[in-house]
């Protein structure tokens, strides 16, 4: 890209130019904190901000062991006992 | 006098914006630093900063207004020149082009 010289303007524009600049860097400033904001308030970014040891204050409690999950309808595999229920399984009628 | 000269940079800038807005210039501008910056790792150089407030403000406590306070020095700071030089060229040359500005 060719290069034009800011020497050849009047202050007005060099301020103006200035100012436009601010406010860009500052729009992309913003922008950037309201995605930090609303991780942090969402609690999706816990990992990210958090130290290890405050992950309690979310209720979390530090992954140790995949094993089986203990939720019906989940597909992780575990014990035969905890797997998903084979009737959930099915859809409605209405849609067979 | 000062306030002759700051009424007309900010009718300057204010008309110099106005048709940013009106040639859409304004949206492509906008997006220039956005791209830019995540690139150059801007973003991941603010995060680390960011921790810190949060982690001295508290995850509960911390407000949008902390983060401005406290991060703006330093997101201006650290853009690089070579992002400031060629969104104050993309503004220049907007200028040269719309001469009657």
């Amino acid at each position: 890209m060719e290069e034009i010289s800011l020497a050849n303007l009047d202050t007005n524009k060099l301020e103006a130019i200035a100012q436009i600049y601010v406010d860009l860097i500052e729009d992309s400033c913003l922008g950037f904190y309201f995605e930090v904001h609303r991780a942090v308030k969402c609690g999706y970014s816990y990992l990210e901000f958090a130290e290890a040891g405050s992950m309690e204050h979310f209720g979390i409690q530090p992954a140790e062991d995949k094993g089986a999950c203990r939720l019906p309808l989940c597909s992780l595999p575990g014990e035969p006992g905890n797997g998903p229920d084979r009737q959930l399984q099915r859809s409605p009628p209405e849609f067979q | 006098l000062v306030v002759s000269k700051m009424n007309k940079d900010a009718q300057m800038t204010a008309a110099i914006n106005q048709k940013l807005i009106e040639t859409g210039e304004r949206e492509c501008l906008k997006e220039l630093p956005r791209a830019k910056l995540t690139e150059c790792g801007w973003k991941g150089q603010l995060k680390s900063h960011c921790k810190e407030v949060i982690k001295e403000k508290g995850l509960e406590h911390v407000t949008v207004d902390d983060l401005v306070a406290e991060i703006t020095p330093k997101g201006r700071g650290l853009v690089p020149d070579s992002v400031k030089k060629e969104l104050l060229q993309r503004i220049r040359t907007f200028l040269a082009q719309h001469a009657s500005l």
